[in-house]
């Protein structure tokens, strides 16, 4: 799937031909939005125009301190709550998969939990850790977690055992087997783990937002809503699909530099 | 006509297929595709003549436009430039007279179908009725050896069986031309002897034209009653040896005879040139 | 399975002892025992069960017409492909906007009803949909396509006789995760809504309303079983209908 993903994003990479089709995608909505001129449904240009004035550029020079109060709280704690997920869960999902019977005892639990939909675990973070900031946090490091350390632990018992073996053979040394060859060997899986879990972690960091409502971008677009502001409410629906982009964008980088001699391998062998 | 049992009389042999009329033919094919906005040529110039009842084995190095060429001949491709002539008849698409066997067996053969619904998918356009077509399904897998395999799924059975399965879904289409796209390279050495000589039975029974494409010189050599040798990419055809060992052949006896060993020099001397 | 039962087991003796050792406020942190007890009255409690239903309504409602409208667009945009190029490079840029940022656009349209809960599964689950359609109708192993144009078959036919059945279980994984994103969707729209239908709104509303935390646990415990059925389910189906394919048995998506 991934791969696929990727060798799609590379035969598309006409520039041209992308930005060929969205400046069509964006000449259509436009179009469309003021022949039905709906007050739910601003132009885009309008959007855009408010999401430039509210976070970069602005007459009364109070963007910048707009965007620290929205868009870095969000950015901050999605991204540091996904970061600790993935550090915890790989830790713990390499030493579960190295072991046949800890595996078996623990996979089934931790399948429960991760069929548990993340929002709904937002009540009894409330409940336990109120509004602030450390709730949102703790709520998507939980959210995270349980992707990154399923595919950590399948991938660490998809390993060729023959690389195991080589590893015995040569006395290589417990620590370098674990980094030079665990690791690499079951990152393809972690990293199609942290993929899932980055997309959760938006989710929950706006829902989690939008229900605290006082900081973030989450907060930023409820309270638009509320007060019926709906080109605000657009613009901070842009945002959080360029910061979504960013994240996707930011993943496939890490991935491909990380990745390379995987795909290399596969490419061959294919 | 496809009567099984005077299947022993039609045997052939290579000086009464020589006064048999052209069942395929391929005049002055050229082909270039366009790859990264160059173009590359495939096939320089490549002629070719099928009679009908023989066997004819194009050989060449891997890479050298084989596949190409042969889907050209079926009909899938159009080259750039020259014809191909079915019979008398110029070919535009794909004619009903010919039926391929691929090399990737495991990608030819649908996955979600079973063998006999494999080999019954060719039968979707014929005007028999449902137990004409079974029996031919029946008739084409007994053909093959794989009566038993018929209810199986094609991931079931091994390399050599599923090879078996697209031929005999060829067989139930009744082509009279059989094109074969280096049938046998992905199967080990025993089977490959085995699907050999079932090609060469398949033809006696069915009383078919064959082309088979291989890189593997010994194979053409043991099957044809013509080798056509290819030289590299481009490539064009560097030499046409009329096979004159005679018929039937045998795994064992055949490859030992002095002829064999002589024929199969001559052909690798043209491809493997300093 | 029998060692998920000792896994299970264990983690229950964990939080229990720990929890007593700890002495944590039971007002907070109900035990597992009295969560479970908890649970099973909610399993039989019609106004709980009310609720669910209610998710499941829109849940099922949106993914049925999300696939309804995302099937025929893929196998359209993956088999043509001048579309192809084009629908690719929009859906590239358009997926990553989280669905969850137009809950309250959509809650301005159309309040707490159903069509709003539908209409956003709908938009969140039609992309992964969509987008495994377009990419298993376009890369159709092309040996089989030939296979299908030697013995016959016109270029309509092999789009429902080779290329949809060898897309189907691109497809269908695009169906499962759909499942367990429209759920997420679904039940994010509830919180969000607070009032109205739906066991997110339930959930919500347990402190609002005076009830002891333990329904909490109890129903969010509840909620996950609701999961494992729904993906114990989607697996079923899988291994009945398509286990045909080979490179999906044994894989996770």
């Amino acid at each position: 799937m991934s791969s696929r993903r990727r060798a799609v994003l590379g035969r598309a990479n006409d520039l041209g031909w992308q930005l060929a089709v969205l400046g069509a995608f964006f000449v259509v909505w436009e179009i469309v939005t003021l022949l039905a001129a709906n007050p739910y449904f601003p132009r885009p240009s309008m959007i855009f125009a408010r999401l430039w004035s509210t976070w970069f550029v602005s007459e009364d020079g109070l963007e910048f301190a707009y965007s620290a109060e929205t868009i870095l709280p969000s950015v901050a704690v999605s991204i540091g709550g996904w970061l600790v997920a993935a550090v915890l869960s790989i830790a713990v999902g390499i030493g579960i998969g190295l072991s046949v019977r800890a595996s078996w005892m623990l996979l089934p639990v931790i399948n429960f939990m991760r069929s548990i939909p993340p929002p709904a675990l937002l009540p009894i973070m409330i409940l336990l850790l109120g509004f602030g900031a450390d709730m949102r946090f703790a709520l998507v490091a939980l959210g995270c977690a349980w992707p990154i350390l399923l595919n950590t632990i399948d991938g660490v018992r998809n390993i060729d055992r023959a690389l195991l073996e080589t590893a015995t053979a040569y006395h290589i040394p417990k620590s370098r087997r674990f980094f030079r060859i665990v690791l690499p060997a079951a990152s393809p899986y972690i990293f199609s783990g942290m993929r899932i879990s980055i997309s959760i972690s938006l989710i929950l960091i706006v829902i989690a937002e939008s229900i605290s409502g006082s900081e973030g971008l989450g907060a930023h677009i409820l309270t638009a809503q509320r007060r019926f502001q709906i080109l605000d409410m657009w613009a901070g629906i842009a945002m959080l699909g360029i910061v979504g982009y960013l994240y996707s964008l930011l993943l496939i980088i890490v991935e491909n530099r990380a990745l390379a001699w995987h795909r290399g391998a596969r490419g061959k062998s294919a | 006509m496809h009567d099984l049992s005077n299947a022993e009389s039609i045997s052939s042999t290579g000086t009464a297929v020589a006064a048999a009329p052209l069942a395929l033919e391929a005049r002055r094919i050229h082909h270039e595709y366009v790859k990264d906005r160059t173009a590359s040529t495939a096939i320089e110039d490549i002629s070719i003549e099928v009679r009908q009842g023989e066997v004819v084995c194009v050989v060449g190095p891997s890479g050298c436009g084989k596949s190409t060429l042969l889907r050209i001949l079926a009909g899938l491709l159009t080259p750039t430039s020259g014809e191909v002539l079915v019979g008398d008849e110029l070919v535009d698409g794909v004619p009903r007279s010919i039926g391929v066997v691929f090399q990737d067996y495991s990608r030819s053969l649908f996955a979600w179908m079973t063998v006999a619904d494999n080999v019954e998918f060719v039968l979707r356009h014929s005007a028999l009725s449902k137990s004409e077509r079974r029996e031919r399904v029946a008739e084409s897998l007994e053909a093959v050896g794989l009566a038993s395999a018929a209810s199986k799924y094609p991931w079931e059975l091994s390399g050599g069986m599923q090879q078996r399965v697209a031929i005999a879904r060829c067989l139930a289409y009744r082509p009279t031309i059989m094109l074969m796209d280096e049938p046998f390279a992905s199967v080990d050495a025993q089977t490959r002897f085995e699907l050999e000589d079932l090609v060469l039975r398949v033809r006696r029974e069915f009383d078919m034209t064959i082309l088979l494409v291989t890189h593997d010189i010994d194979e053409s050599v043991y099957l044809s009653d013509r080798v056509v040798a290819l030289t590299g990419s481009p490539s064009s055809v560097c030499e046409v040896f009329e096979n004159d060992l005679p018929w039937p052949r045998q795994q064992i006896e055949t490859r030992a005879q002095p002829r064999f060993v002589e024929l199969r020099a001559q052909v690798a001397s043209t491809l493997v040139k300093p | 399975m029998m060692y998920g039962l000792i896994g299970f087991a264990a983690l229950f003796l964990i939080l229990e002892v720990t929890g007593a050792l700890a002495g944590v406020n039971r007002l907070y942190l109900p035990s597992v025992t009295e969560s479970l007890a908890t649970a099973v009255q909610l399993v039989v409690n019609p106004v709980f069960l009310a609720n669910v239903g209610a998710t499941l309504h829109a849940w099922i409602v949106g993914l049925a017409i999300a696939f309804v409208l995302g099937v025929p667009l893929g196998i359209v945009l993956g088999s043509w492909s001048r579309a192809y190029r084009a629908s690719t490079i929009l859906i590239e840029y358009l997926r990553p906007i989280p669905s969850v940022a137009l809950i309250p656009l959509v809650i301005l349209i159309f309040g707490t009803s159903l069509e709003m809960r539908a209409s956003l599964v709908v938009y969140a689950t039609i992309w992964p949909i969509l987008f495994n359609t377009v990419y298993g109708v376009h890369d159709v192993e092309p040996l089989l396509k030939d296979s299908a144009r030697v013995f016959g078959y016109s270029r309509f036919e092999i789009l429902f006789r080779v290329s949809l059945p060898s897309a189907l279980p691109y497809i269908y994984s695009g169906l499962r995760i759909a499942t367990s994103i429209g759920l997420i969707v679904c039940i994010s729209a509830e919180l969000l809504a607070g009032g109205g239908q739906g066991v997110g709104s339930w959930l919500f509303n347990i402190r609002a309303s005076g009830s002891p935390a333990v329904m909490m646990y109890a129903g969010t415990l509840l909620v996950g079983v609701l999961g494992v059925i729904i993906n114990l389910l989607m697996e079923w189906i899988e291994r009945r209908f398509i286990g045909w394919q080979p490179a999906l048995r044994g894989s996770r998506s």
